[in-house]
């Protein structure tokens, strides 16, 4: 078949595999077929692109390299020596010296800046996701953070630089790049310190409680109003810290309540938990009551729902795949008696 | 990523203890080697984990680097090899997070003005690709964005010479008829 013998050819010409009988004939093919032409200029037009360089931080990752060699005890610039003992401790010091300039020029940076700098430089960065979608972004240390409906997510200017502080509202999934500089996240009445790991937290406005569930690595939790105390999470752990909801008097009511330490929710797929499901757009919940559950519906199908109130305890299972909420309150009555109807946005739920 | 003869003195200077070579070396292969052990791992986190190891071997074993016949392949083997064992870690560890959204093909990140095409025809080509069976996607890659001859991907990836040429030659037409539809709507137009 010539037409595929034509592409067989290019390919060959391109990745340089074609000798000059191919050559030829790949030239004669052209030639007879002059509507190909087109389609092959753009092809070998995007197959000199050369791959991009900034894609990743190949600097960032050989520092973090070398800690990891110096973790594992394996001697980097010492045992270098054999070859050339003199020329290469003199090496040494001058990739040492240039460090220490570097870092004295970057402190300068950042000490005598703010002085001068404006106020668009000290904002916070924000990202926020409306209610009914589900995100995914890149912090610029190269961390990755899922970002579950309705949540936003602030962090400080230079993060990455001197420090990685994030704030969050809402429910996110972070797999933190290890560097030196900790991971600070505040969300609801917690701070979260990391190094480099996998955790989920829930901590939307309106819920009672803040949930931190660690998947990988280790994290330190601090509570608020309970100076000295700091929880060390380890994984397939999860922390509750309760609150009581905001009363007439405003701030003073963020006060923590109580401290549950428990285990995370495994899942029949034993390769997602419940408190991650919603990363792979599951909405997963196990005896939870049907008052709870109302809000995380409502901000993952962008609805307003009004729930009898006789139905506030009835505790309800499930998995959901983004259907949609007609569907999803259509499965939830396979197992629970309800009515519902629906009027634009807004849904009523009676008994 | 540099003329394999780049790579060879590389080897050799490393082999001698040269530090600012392995920093080099690093820095250079860093990404592709990353990328590659991504379209392995499928998770940028292990992946950067595996390419990291890659080196701390390479240290480890300096010596013997003088004796490596095909340094630019030998660099793929050792990152095919402990992607693989990546992969059988993860299927132990519950509950890790496949990131299906990996970029594999650098070179088409660009802004389609860039690439001097239209924003339609750089969708069409990405979905094209995208499309493409994961194996053909690799094989394509190999050999496009790192440059691997026809018998070095064959070696890599346990296959017949013929089978990466054929897979190459789909990825080429399937990518082509892409572009050949979007010129037609367009002279419709």
């Amino acid at each position: 078949m010539p037409h595929n013998r034509f592409w067989n050819l290019l390919a060959k010409k391109l990745s340089g595999e074609a000798n000059t009988i191919e050559m030829a004939e790949l030239e004669q093919l052209l030639r007879q077929n002059p509507d190909w032409g087109y389609a092959a200029s753009q092809i070998e037009n995007i197959w000199k692109q050369r791959p991009q360089t900034e894609l990743l931080n190949a600097e960032l990752a050989y520092e973090l390299h070398l800690e990891m060699m110096q973790q594992k005890g394996i001697s980097f610039s010492e045992n270098t020596t054999q070859s050339s003992p003199k020329i290469k401790s003199r090496r040494v010091w001058l990739i040492a010296g240039c460090a220490a300039v570097t870092l004295t020029a970057v402190a300068a940076l950042f000490f005598l800046k703010p002085s001068g700098a404006t106020p668009q430089q000290q904002r916070w960065h924000e990202v926020a996701v409306q209610a009914g979608t589900r995100t995914r972004m890149l912090l610029p240390d190269s961390s990755v953070v899922y970002l579950n409906a309705g949540s936003t997510l602030k962090y400080a200017p230079h993060f990455g630089i001197t420090n990685r502080n994030v704030q969050l509202d809402g429910e996110g999934f972070f797999e933190v790049r290890k560097m030196k500089i900790p991971l600070v996240l505040r969300a609801g009445n917690v701070r979260i310190k990391v190094l480099g790991t996998a955790f989920n937290v829930r901590a939307y406005a309106g819920d009672d409680q803040t949930e931190t569930s660690l998947i990988r690595g280790k994290v330190e939790v601090e509570v608020d109003n309970r100076p000295g105390e700091r929880f060390l999470l380890l994984p397939s752990e999860k922390i509750i810290v309760k609150q009581t909801p905001k009363n007439n008097t405003g701030k003073a009511a963020m006060q923590p309540r109580a401290v549950i330490l428990t285990a995370i929710t495994p899942t029949k797929d034993s390769l997602v938990a419940e408190e991650t499901a919603w990363v792979q757009n599951r909405l997963v919940f196990q005896n939870e009551t049907f008052a709870s559950l109302v809000p995380r519906l409502e901000r993952w199908y962008n609805v307003r729902i009004v729930l009898d109130s006789r139905l506030r305890n009835e505790r309800l299972s499930g998995t959901l795949e983004i259907e949609s909420v007609q569907k999803a309150l259509e499965a939830l009555q396979l197992t629970t008696s309800f009515r519902f109807r629906i009027q634009q946005d807004s849904i009523t739920i009676t008994q | 990523m540099g003329t394999p003869n780049q790579l060879r003195s590389f080897f050799d200077r490393i082999a001698a203890g040269d530090a600012g070579a392995y920093k080099q070396l690093f820095l250079l292969w860093h990404q592709p080697l990353v990328l590659f052990a991504a379209s392995i791992t499928h998770s940028r986190e292990s992946a950067e984990e595996v390419v990291s190891d890659v080196f701390l071997i390479l240290w480890k074993k300096r010596q013997a680097l003088t004796q490596v016949q095909n340094p630019k392949l030998y660099l793929y083997v050792i990152t095919r090899n402990l992607s693989i064992n990546a992969v059988a870690k993860q299927k132990r560890q519950p509950f890790s997070v496949i990131d299906k959204t990996m970029v594999l093909f650098a070179s088409l990140q660009y802004h389609p003005d860039e690439l001097l095409m239209t924003k339609e025809m750089h969708q069409q080509l990405l979905q094209a690709i995208h499309q493409l069976p994961p194996r053909c996607q690799t094989v394509f890659k190999l050999v496009k964005e790192d440059g691997l001859s026809y018998k070095e991907v064959a070696g890599l990836m346990h296959l017949s010479v013929k089978t990466v040429e054929n897979q190459i030659t789909i990825a080429l037409r399937k990518i082509g008829s892409a572009i050949r539809l979007t010129t037609k709507k367009n002279e419709k137009k």
